[in-house]
């Protein structure tokens, strides 16, 4: 009986990383359900927020998009809207991202010296919004399933 | 001083609602043919009248592209005094690979009228003006030069005159510089309670003409 519980519980688990794998499958994102963890882009996004995100390659990043983004050496994803971008002929971008309750843009956040993003520091687009729900991560605080952003 | 606002704002309050009419301030006159009350049922459906007009003032010499939307929004860059028209400067830039790059200056109005957006899902909507332009340098520029937040049950109905842009209007580079082709438009996120966060750019666009030379002395 003790066994035939644990292959149970195996299953679900198991169950739940698929169903977790292939969101990120289809979603194209490495992380598709992400939880706003600060107050910077008040007051459309509070803290314990969730949101859903996609990263498809050929979707063109446009001023005004929600972005989540990773700066180089951290590892805490950030969520801001985009506010600037130059993009060349052959694809290449670089865009600029400000919190919308911020005065100021991200270039402080951003690495040492590096005053533009790129396409390689995107984890997602903010395509559907869920308020409250996060809070449980925020209190739980170490869930593995889901990634906390700023 | 007061009685030239109350004017102006009669004058706006006259082309909202008389769509025919001439509105005279001190410095401009316009007509505003064309000015749709907006349908419910149109409210994310988008089309879009562009208008050239000639102005009727001694300090006009120039056509004023005066746009209307969906759900009527206008804007218009100033062309009324010698002052208000976009001018360039080519600054220090220490976020680009080289010395010194074009900076635009432009000022603006904007009437917007956002009733048929809100429903009963919308907690905010993001409202942005973008610049849109390409360059040498770069296939596709676009710039944010100005935002606002509406929460529900903020008065939906803009009247913003002789706005300048919030952010400054960088170029990577000296491309604005004679650029005759840059494009304004009025854009806006829908944040809603809950669901999906769509992206709405408005149709119909204003063209801003920049200068070939940049000006030294003066700023906003």
């Amino acid at each position: 009986q003790l066994y035939y519980q644990v292959l149970n519980f195996a299953m679900i688990v198991s169950s739940a990383l698929m169903i977790w794998k292939g969101l990120i499958v289809i979603t194209g994102s490495e992380s598709p359900i992400v939880v706003v963890l600060s107050g910077s882009m008040e007051p459309a996004f509070h803290r314990g927020d969730l949101l859903f995100l996609t990263n498809f390659h050929d979707d063109p990043i446009r001023a005004g998009e929600i972005v989540v983004f990773k700066v180089e050496g951290r590892d805490i994803p950030i969520v801001h809207r985009v506010i600037k971008i130059h993009e060349k002929e052959n694809g290449d971008i670089k865009f600029l991202t400000k919190g919308d309750n911020n005065e100021v843009d991200d270039r402080g956040l951003y690495k040492e010296g590096q005053n533009w993003l790129e396409k390689k520091d995107v984890v997602g687009r903010a395509r559907g919004f869920l308020p409250y729900v996060g809070m449980v991560t925020i209190i739980m605080n170490d869930y593995p399933k889901f990634k906390v952003c700023i | 001083m007061e009685t030239t606002l109350l004017y102006e704002w009669a004058a706006a309050l006259w082309r909202e609602f008389y769509p025919l009419s001439y509105a005279c301030s001190r410095t401009a006159c316009s007509s505003n043919e064309g000015a749709k009350e907006p349908s419910p049922e149109a409210a994310r459906t988008l089309a879009a009248t562009e208008e050239t007009q000639l102005h009727l003032g001694q300090q006009m010499s120039q056509a004023d592209l005066v746009v209307t939307y969906f759900p009527s929004l206008w804007i218009q860059w100033k062309q009324t005094r010698l002052a208000d028209l976009p001018f360039l400067k080519n600054v220090e830039d220490f976020t680009g690979p080289r010395e010194r790059s074009d900076l635009g200056f432009v000022t603006f109005d904007i009437t917007a009228d956002l009733r048929s957006i809100f429903d009963w899902n919308v907690k905010q909507l993001f409202l942005y003006l973008s610049a849109e332009y390409s360059t040498k340098n770069n296939a596709l520029n676009q710039v944010v030069l100005w935002d606002k937040i509406i929460l529900r049950g903020d008065n939906p109905r803009l009247f913003l005159k002789d706005m300048k842009s919030k952010y400054f209007f960088f170029d990577d580079g000296n491309g604005l510089k004679g650029n005759r082709n840059v494009t304004l438009t009025l854009s806006w996120n829908v944040v809603p309670n809950a669901g999906i966060l769509p992206l709405v750019t408005g149709s119909g666009h204003v063209s801003v003409p920049f200068p070939d030379t940049y000006e030294t002395t003066k700023s906003y």
